[in-house]
């Protein structure tokens, strides 16, 4: 049983607020390299609403899942093997490095908490997609766990 | 010589039974040894994942007649000239680097189950420990009278990725306004359920495009509903209106015949004439699996809900569309997630690998016309009565958004990508 200290608590939340952060401004800036077609990608209304939406989402995600629940749940779980397995759940759609300009993002080697948040949020509804609310649904906390310490320990 | 005595028979026979628990490697026979027939999204999943997870413990074979392989999902979408053919299509190049992976292209003709090996056209005997069996699907023609492996040359079944689907294209191509396509949809069960009615899509948008407002399609669907109907139909309505007639067998009475050359399929209620016939008949398991004693009365292949391996064998595994996989439509996706489970029960048999409890899932995507796209999906494990059910689903709704539809096929684009590198690296 993990004992979290308070300032530890603080500093994950932190954390959490910051990588929030960058997100949105990624988006942002995505959007806007993505308007100069320096790619070749063909552009149209649809990619900058869908910019707006994941905005949208990561902006709502600040005030959503209560951070001691994030910790909880990590600390159930460090069977990388058993979340190597299902893993294999997630690798049907996410690739494990981005190569392309996929809608899909990146899980491997990403933070855990931003994991285990997004996760909670399909489950609660907070983010919207049909497909991740059954996976994150499917998953017990244990199963959370185990798949995120899998995740975020990758290395290609 | 001493004489046999019973105790001694008892020991020697209860040493034999047990040898059979013991993983090959232990008994010094070498590295225990996997064969694959099929190298499509089942079976190079499972070899991928077998080379991958058991670290050089296990010889993978993989046997593969072909030197590529064209998804046939995603393949309506190069009907509709919203791929290329290239970009559907995969080399071995990758897992035949893997270590552990061997690739053998070559046709597999044989199963011999007691001596557990695999012929190869080749001459070639390939030995076996344990044995996956992926072949996917082999058309039965006759079950639309006048339908054979020769008509199918003039009239296409492009249910299986490759030629045929290349030949589909080609003739949808040369079409001209006024010209008119009938196609047979098949009797359940069958490779990918909403995949006749993305054809049609498909097949719609390319006609619209050239503005062939007097060409037709007519459905003559052996099945009284299909998946994920309504939202087809809404798509159709809206962006093909007047141009696609669906009728079931309540309305046709029964196909009576097809006559590739003369470009007619004959129904209890009418004769009904196109350029461009895709006659897509009954499937059964690929021969191999039956040959094999490996199928049953259905023509498809049972096996156990918890590994997916053959209820007729138990050092055998039988995945992806050949399996009779419960309520999992037949799919790559599905292929690839019960290879998953295949391989995971394989290494616990032949290793000292730990085995998780099954988990299944699928979702098939269907494009109705450009970035307008639905999907269906389901989590699944192995039920109380033994076949594999369902746990949970989704399915895409009439009166979505054209935000939300769009999102959808762009899920479908990043899942392609991603699920082709899961199957070959």
């Amino acid at each position: 049983m993990t004992f979290i200290k308070q300032h530890t608590k603080a500093r994950i939340q932190q954390r959490v607020v910051t990588r929030l952060w960058f997100a949105v401004t990624i988006c942002i800036a995505t959007g806007v390299y993505a308007g100069s077609d320096t790619k070749g990608v063909k552009i149209n209304n649809v990619e900058l609403q869908k910019t707006a939406l994941q905005q949208k989402q990561a902006a709502s995600t600040i005030e959503s899942v209560d951070i001691n629940e994030i910790v909880r749940i990590l600390a159930l779980s460090d069977d990388i093997e058993f979340g190597e397995y299902l893993a294999g759940e997630c690798t049907a759609c996410h690739l494990p490095v981005a190569a392309s300009d996929s809608v899909v993002p990146v899980i491997h080697g990403v933070d855990p908490t931003y994991l285990v948040q997004a996760l909670l949020e399909y489950r609660a509804g907070i983010r919207s997609n049909v497909s991740m609310a059954q996976v994150a649904k499917g998953l017990d906390d244990e199963e959370v766990a185990a798949l995120v310490k899998f995740l975020t320990t990758y290395e290609k | 010589m001493k004489t046999m005595t019973r105790r001694k028979f008892n020991t020697l026979a209860g040493l034999g039974a047990a040898s059979m628990l013991v993983p090959p490697a232990l008994m010094g026979q070498g590295k225990p040894r996997v064969v694959i027939i099929g190298g499509g999204a089942g079976g190079a999943t499972v070899a991928r994942y077998l080379a991958k997870d058991a670290k050089g413990a296990i010889d993978v074979t993989l046997i593969e007649n072909s030197r590529q392989y064209t998804t046939c999902f995603f393949s309506n979408l190069y009907v509709g000239d919203v791929r290329n053919f290239e970009s559907i299509t995969h080399r071995y190049d990758t897992l035949a680097a893997m270590d552990g992976l061997t690739v053998i292209h070559d046709m597999a003709t044989q199963i011999d189950r007691d001596a557990k090996t695999v012929s190869v056209a080749g001459g070639a005997s390939v030995p076996y420990d344990r044995l996956v069996v992926s072949p996917g699907i082999d058309m039965i023609f006759d079950s639309v009278p006048g339908y054979s492996a020769e008509a199918a040359d003039i009239a296409p079944h492009a249910w299986q990725g490759g030629p045929q689907t290349e030949l589909l294209k080609a003739k949808l191509d040369t079409l001209e306004n006024g010209q008119n396509i009938v196609m047979v949809a098949p009797p359940n069960p069958y490779r990918c359920p909403p995949g006749p009615y993305e054809r049609v899509s498909m097949m719609a948008h390319m006609l619209k495009t050239k503005g062939f407002t007097d060409s037709t399609i007519t459905i003559l669907d052996t099945k009284p509903k299909f998946s994920k109907q309504g939202l087809f139909v809404e798509g159709w309505e809206e962006n093909y209106p007047g141009m696609i007639e669906w009728i079931p067998p309540e309305i046709h009475g029964g196909i009576l015949g097809v006559d590739a050359i003369a470009g007619t399929v004959e129904t209890d209620f009418d004769t009904f004439e196109g350029s461009l016939l895709n006659i897509i008949p009954a499937q059964k398991a690929g021969v191999i699996a039956a040959d094999a004693g490996l199928a049953d009365d259905s023509g498809f292949c049972p096996i156990v809900a918890e590994s997916m391996r053959s209820t007729m064998d138990d050092s055998i595994f039988v995945i992806g569309d050949a399996s009779i996989a419960g309520a999992m439509p037949k799919s790559g996706y599905s292929a690839n997630s019960q290879a998953k489970v295949a391989a995971l029960n394989i290494r616990g048999d032949l290793t000292d690998s730990r085995v998780f409890k099954a988990k299944y899932a699928n979702t098939c995507w269907s494009l109705i016309s450009p970035e307008n796209g639905v999907k269906v999906g389901a989590q699944y494990e192995a039920g109380e009565d033994g076949t594999i059910v369902s746990t949970s689903s989704f399915v895409s709704q009439t009166g979505e958004s054209a935000e939300l539809r769009s999102a959808t096929y762009d899920e479908s684009v990043g899942w392609y990508d991603s699920i082709t590198a899961d199957m070959f690296g």
